[in-house]
């Protein structure tokens, strides 16, 4: 009886050491950021926005968040001193999660970052400082991914480049659960709008406003990119910064549903052009996100 | 009789182990480590705290884009920082284009199989290592195992790492 069990035993726990035992090497690997665009497009769309990152200090908790609220799967990506998750919908990457310690004692808030696609990240670089912009993270090229950093727009406003070495996504109408839109909130939209068509070579589009407010659409390649908005009235300390947007079906059912996994309603749905709901939440760790309905096939007329 | 079917639960008592990590954990790297670890890559975005009231929203604050392609008269007519886009020319909108469906491809491989093998000495009622594996899979793989088991108590793991 001896005999016919030890076998047993003992392939199955050399099997179960074999399957464990690649793992503490990969874990002091440099990291390998997934490449964007998978086969790469070759398609290049400057001030589009193509990828986001978010920086939490729980990356635990935001998985959970974002993978019940929209959907989302994620695949960690061990490499020596970050932790790093990529986050898919249907096989195609949407974001990444960067885990980063929050301070002992200090209170600080996680973001969303957007990363604008450029050609030539260096020549957008130079611009950007020229007209005022803070260098916040230095161009660096990562394999697969391409060339990124970060800067504050001269109002302060985060946000990043990359030139992606696999081409950018093509124009085509997000998915539910993917980013769909990113407003900038700004205390001078006119100054901020004129420093991202110097990097970008946007068109400009005034729209009507509210007395004192300016929305402003910042289009590309015949596609709007992005808005530029003035600080809210209601919320004057509102620092400068990028809020991006992810296509919903129902912004108020999703709103809900943040709160019920541990989120925070910061904008409550309500209507914006052409009837679709707009909201924007906070995750559990208070990094906000935007909600945005897109009804496809709806009548195309404008609101007067 | 009895000996085959005694082969077989091992086999696929083998088969559940090493697949279920081996083929539903992506890559094949085991768990990611918890903080607190060296941050080495991204800015500290905790640079700047700033809060998170976001106000109220008036009904015509509005950031979305348009649905369409629309003709509307500019908000102000004073002097703009930025070169404002042409007289007449419409607000565009988002790409409305739907994505193409994507086509389920086979996996192919990204790296050479990695292969283990184990020789069960039922003297010493041990197992040696026969041969070690001489790469891992990169990183951005998913890993499946294969395990053979031969009639003289020799097991065969191959890990293929394949694309996702």
């Amino acid at each position: 009886m001896q005999r016919r069990a030890a076998p047993i035993g003992g392939l199955y726990l050399l099997a179960t050491l074999a399957a464990a035992q690649p793992a503490p090497a990969a874990t002091t690997a440099p990291l390998e950021l997934p490449a964007i665009v998978e086969p790469a497009s070759g398609e290049h769309h400057p001030g589009k926005v193509i990828f986001h990152e978010l920086v939490t200090p729980d990356i635990g908790a935001a998985k959970q968040f974002y993978g019940r609220l929209l959907g989302w799967t994620f695949r960690d990506i061990a490499a020596e001193g970050t932790v790093y998750a990529e986050a898919s919908l249907a096989a195609r990457p949407v974001a990444g999660l960067v885990q980063r310690p929050l301070p002992p004692g200090q209170q600080h808030q996680p973001a969303w970052l957007g990363f604008f696609a450029v050609e030539d990240i260096d020549a957008v670089v130079k611009i950007a400082l020229q007209r005022g912009a803070k260098l916040l993270f230095p161009a660096q090229s990562f394999p697969n991914r391409g060339r990124e950093t970060v800067l504050a727009d001269p109002q302060g406003a985060v946000f990043a480049l990359l030139a992606s070495s696999s081409g950018d996504p093509p124009d085509v109408l997000a998915a539910r659960g993917e980013w769909i839109w990113s407003s900038l909130i700004t205390t001078d939209a006119d100054t901020d709008a004129a420093f991202y068509q110097a990097l970008f070579g946007y068109e400009v589009f005034d729209l009507p406003a509210e007395p004192g407010a300016q929305h402003l659409i910042l289009a590309a390649q015949d596609y709007a990119r992005a808005s530029a908005n003035s600080r809210p009235p209601q919320a004057p300390d509102l620092p400068p910064n990028w809020l991006s947007y992810v296509r919903v079906e129902d912004a108020s059912k999703t709103a809900a549903q943040a709160v019920a996994l541990g989120g925070r309603v910061l904008v409550e749905p309500h209507l914006d052009r052409q009837g679709g709901k707009l909201a924007v939440v906070a995750d559990p760790q208070g990094a906000p996100i935007g909600l945005l309905e897109w009804v496809e096939g709806e009548d195309d007329e404008v609101p007067k | 009789m009895r000996r085959p079917v005694r082969r077989k639960a091992i086999a696929a008592l083998l088969l559940l182990t090493v697949l279920s990590p081996g083929c539903v954990t992506p890559g094949f790297h085991g768990p990611v480590p918890v903080a607190p670890v060296r941050p080495v890559y991204g800015v500290g975005f905790y640079n700047s705290p700033w809060g998170v009231n976001y106000g109220v929203w008036g009904p015509r604050y509005r950031v979305a884009p348009f649905h369409a392609s629309v003709h509307l008269q500019s908000g102000r007519r004073a002097p703009h920082a930025f070169r404002p886009a042409r007289v007449g020319r419409p607000v565009p909108s988002i790409p409305r284009r739907r994505q193409a469906r994507r086509m389920r491809r086979w996996p192919a491989l990204t790296a050479p199989p990695v292969q283990w093998t184990y020789r069960f000495d039922e003297r010493r009622n041990a197992s040696d290592l026969v041969a070690a594996p001489i790469n891992l899979a990169p990183a951005g793989s998913r890993t499946c195992l294969l395990v053979t088991l031969d009639e003289g108590w020799q097991a065969t793991l191959v890990a293929l790492p394949l694309t996702r």
